[in-house]
């Protein structure tokens, strides 16, 4: 027999989750001393599901599983669970005396030290930004592995989502290599629709309202959800499906300033959009990379693709869509001085958001041709327009109210 | 440790992790099958043949048993009454960013360090260095703050065993701060840097010292084994430069200028750089360590290799029972499918057990069960591949070659491609054949590589 004549592996039959967790547990019973393993699974629900049954199935063999949960970005693995090691060997000591009243001391110790303890990590994907090249998570656990077998003489499972997983098995293969186990788990289908579901629903302010820190959060789940459609399959719903959560990422590194991954989200939005025919998709990818070219200053290349966007909108009679991008191409005219051709625009803008009964439309609209006024020096026509504004701003209950505020506040004091 | 009879020490006795000592009952010697080239003899001799200092490079994949025969190595050489200090370069040294200067610095201290513990006194050359150092890398004021600090700290009996000399001292905290301190290591190179033909002419006069010892208590000459350079990171560092260029080639000379033997690892992908012929003309000599041969080349028509698959049988059984665990299919299995790679072996056993379905019956390792194993060997390989590198893949499959390129490189770097060596034609023949290269198994099982190979048409063979 020789390699060529194997014959091929079913390496693509999928194990159902059960099977793959008692594997699983099997491994971290036999296991003696430090133990390396990887779970992929790319839902946070999925995981701790799997986990509880994996601790279900792992209490009765005498093994207890430390969980620890990183929020947080860190740059190096070994400090944090040598900490939480020495916490847990405290709290168990405590144990072993605080129970002496009631039982006899031999017996409380005895059920803190014949449990085996096995670690589980979550949350290592926030160290493992893809924008990165050399996460320094990745160094430290590649170089530091002999460290690891010395200093956590304990089976150490870490769970990862698909695309924190490859670029550790890349960009740490030292660390890699010492895998004793590999269990990758299949994404749920009714999880993933439900997260898109949720996603679909919220309103795009969203996003932008939320803390740096939440914005990365977010991030990292947007990704993982779309591991789990890569994985899904290729179908249109997949496909629509990866394009609206490829939006949301670029919408997400858009407000947090990181423009060339916004722009490659949006651009592979646009491919997929055209891979399914759908113009109005397409439209809003044209529409959001413009802004990104807006936002770099780069105002030439913004309007040729705000135009490209008007253009498939006005073709699809997606009135919504031409009010939106006439707007932009609004401020585009103002911030570039030609005042004229903005008030056209925000004119046009207005008269459709007003047809369509889109109030939150409205009111940015008359916000920006109140800036428009204030620009031109007619501070009273400014305070009507953003007093306008903030009314329905108020009625939304849209956090841009705040902004319409200040900008009131500021010509009314002004004038007086 | 007999070998394992339950599937609880069976899982434990395939540790994937663990290099082996010399003298442990579980090694087999393999030299046969990885081109009959026994490593550690060929090391050895150049070593003790030469009234000189030899400087060698040795190399091969990540858990081939470098690690072991190096131990092995060190055993033979002090077997031999060589002075040998052997220690894995990652654990004083930052792999991620590490320079030659680093390098010099701690051969120094575990020099000083060994010697000193083995009481053997290097007098004034000791000074003559800390003196150095006093002026170079330190400035007046604060070589006595640092001396005053070390002094005190050995009095408490902190942080190092007393008796260690105060240059030992200084560069157990110079490494340590090169190892963890941004600033301060900037500081400590550019200091350096320019001094280097003094650090040297000073380390050298250490080692002429230690030399004399070292024979006055009756040894050879003083050999230094470094292990484990083979994991600095791989780093690009423009016009076609690497991490790996800079500390090897473009300072391979001052490396090659220490006055005692020297042995460094080196990443296996250096051997098939651009700069490969550089390196042969610094080094002595670059000795590799191939996979063992499980299979014939591609091009000499393929099938198993009955030697090497022998040996990879014996480094399962000694490891565990197989004639109680194993069904005979699945010990075949995995020596085919781990492409010759002990810890791929080791892998493989290993996941097999998570896969046996009835704990209970006879020989509960199938090889339903070693199959599956291999399907996780082949899921873990499909993360690492980049897509557009399938074409190649096939290639180095059907020529059993590979190209001196970045890819490539980067290919044996992530084991996708594994070297084999043929044994010599005849018995004691000094010719050394060519090393050739197939693509990893469990890759060729990968449905992106099958695509490719029916994409490409075989290529035409000369006569």
């Amino acid at each position: 027999m020789s390699v060529q004549d194997l014959p091929s592996n079913p390496e693509t039959t999928a194990e159902p989750d059960d099977v793959i967790v008692r594997r699983l547990a099997r491994s971290l019973d036999y296991a003696e001393g430090f133990w390396l393993g990887f779970a992929k699974s790319n839902a946070p629900a999925q995981r701790h599901r799997l986990a509880a049954l994996c601790k279900d199935l792992l209490e009765p063999l005498k093994v207890r599983v430390l969980e620890i949960e990183l929020t947080e970005p860190v740059t190096d693995l070994l400090p944090v669970l040598r900490e939480r090691l020495a916490q847990e060997r405290a709290v168990h000591a405590d144990d072993a005396t605080s129970d002496n009243g009631s039982a006899t001391p031999g017996e409380a110790h005895a059920t803190a030290s014949e449990h085996k303890l096995a670690i589980f990590v979550y949350g290592l994907e926030h160290s493992i930004p893809s924008r990165e090249a050399y996460p320094p998570l990745l160094s430290s656990l590649n170089l530091n592995r002999e460290l690891f077998r010395r200093q956590v003489p304990h089976p150490l499972l870490l769970w990862l989502p698909e695309y924190a997983l490859t670029a550790l098995a890349r960009k740490a293969p030292d660390f890699w290599a010492w895998r004793s186990g590999l269990y990758e788990f299949a994404p749920e289908r009714e999880a993933a629709e439900q997260s898109l579901e949720a996603l679909r629903g919220e309103a795009q302010y969203i996003t932008e309202s939320l803390s740096e820190q939440a914005k990365r959060e977010r991030l990292v789940m947007l990704k993982g959800l779309l591991d789990d459609y890569r994985e899904l399959g290729n179908g249109t719903r997949e496909q629509e499906a990866r394009a609206s959560i490829l939006n949301e990422i670029g919408l997400a590194h858009d407000v947090l300033g990181e423009w060339t991954e916004a722009k490659q989200a949006y651009g592979e939005y646009l491919t997929i959009s055209r891979n399914l025919n759908d113009g109005a998709r397409e439209a809003i990818a044209f529409h959001n990379l413009g802004g990104i070219a807006q936002d770099r200053g780069e105002m030439e290349e913004a309007r040729r693709l705000y135009y490209e966007s008007l253009e498939i909108e006005k073709r699809l009679d997606n009135q919504s869509g031409v009010a939106s991008t006439l707007h932009n191409l609004a401020m585009l005219a103002q911030n570039q001085g030609e005042l004229e051709e903005a008030r056209r625009l925000f004119d046009e803008s207005l008269e459709i958001e007003k047809r369509l009964g889109n109030q939150n439309g409205v009111a940015l609209t008359l916000g920006q041709l109140g800036r428009l006024a204030e620009d031109e020096g007619d501070k009273v026509a400014a305070a009507r327009l953003f007093r306008e504004s903030l009314s329905i701003f108020e009625r939304l209950g849209s956090p841009d109210a705040e902004k319409a505020r200040r900008s009131l506040a500021r010509v009314e004091g002004e004038s007086s | 440790m007999p070998p394992a009879k339950t599937l609880r020490d069976a899982y434990n006795a395939a540790n994937p992790t663990e290099p082996l000592s010399p003298g442990d009952p579980r090694y087999v010697d393999c030299t046969d099958v990885r081109g009959d080239e026994d490593t550690v003899r060929k090391m050895f001799r150049i070593i003790s043949f030469s009234d000189k200092p030899t400087h060698q490079l040795f190399t091969g994949h990540r858990g081939c048993g470098k690690s072991t025969e190096l131990l092995r190595l060190k055993e033979r050489l002090e077997g031999d009454k060589f002075y040998v200090v052997y220690f894995a370069a990652d654990e004083d040294l930052d792999a991620n960013d590490l320079t030659y200067t680093d390098l010099l610095l701690s051969v120094a201290r575990r020099v000083i360090a060994q010697t000193s513990n083995d009481e053997i006194n290097l007098g004034d050359a000791l000074k003559t260095v800390e003196t150095w150092f006093a002026e170079v890398v330190y400035e007046q004021s604060e070589w006595k703050r640092v001396e005053q600090e070390l002094t005190s700290q050995a009095e408490i009996g902190l942080p190092l065993p007393k008796g260690i000399p105060l240059i030992g001292r200084v560069l157990t905290r110079l490494t340590e701060q090169i190892k963890t301190g941004d600033e301060i290591k900037k500081q400590i190179r550019q200091r350096l840097d320019s001094k280097i033909p003094q650090l040297i002419g000073g380390l050298n006069d250490l080692l002429n010292r230690a030399d004399v010892e070292v024979q006055r208590a009756g040894k050879k000459a003083v050999t230094v084994i470094v292990d484990n350079l083979d994991r600095v990171t791989r780093k690009d560092l423009g016009d076609g430069r690497t991490s790996h260029d800079a500390l090897f080639i473009e300072h391979g000379d001052q490396l090659c200028a220490l006055r005692c033997h020297t042995i460094y690892t080196v990443p296996i992908s250096m051997m098939y750089g651009l700069s490969a012929r550089d390196l042969g003309g610094i080094f002595d000599r670059a000795q590799v360590l191939p996979m063992i041969k499980s299979h014939e080349p591609q091009v000499s028509g393929g099938g198993p290799s009955p030697a090497g698959v022998q040996r990879l049988r014996d480094i399962i059984g000694r490891r565990i029972d197989v004639g109680v665990l194993c069904e005979p299919e699945a010990v075949e299995y995995f020596c085919q499918a781990c492409g010759g790679h002990p810890r791929d072996l080791m892998t493989l056993v290993r996941n097999s057990i998570e896969y046996v379905e009835d704990e209970n019956q006879p020989r509960p390792i199938t090889l339903a069960a070693a199959r599956r194993a291999e399907g996780q060997l082949v899921s873990a390989f499909a993360r690492m591949i980049p897509e557009d590198y399938f074409e190649k893949l096939v290639a180095v499959h059907q020529t059993n070659k590979i190209k001196k390129d970045d890819d490539h490189q980067k290919m044996l770097f992530s084991q996708s491609v594994l070297e084999y060596a043929d044994e010599p034609d005849e018995a004691g023949s000094d010719t050394e054949k060519e090393p050739w290269h197939d693509v990893h198994p469990a890759v060729q099982k990968l449905k992106s590589f099958r695509e490719a190979l029916n994409e490409r048409s075989r290529p035409a063979v000369e006569s």
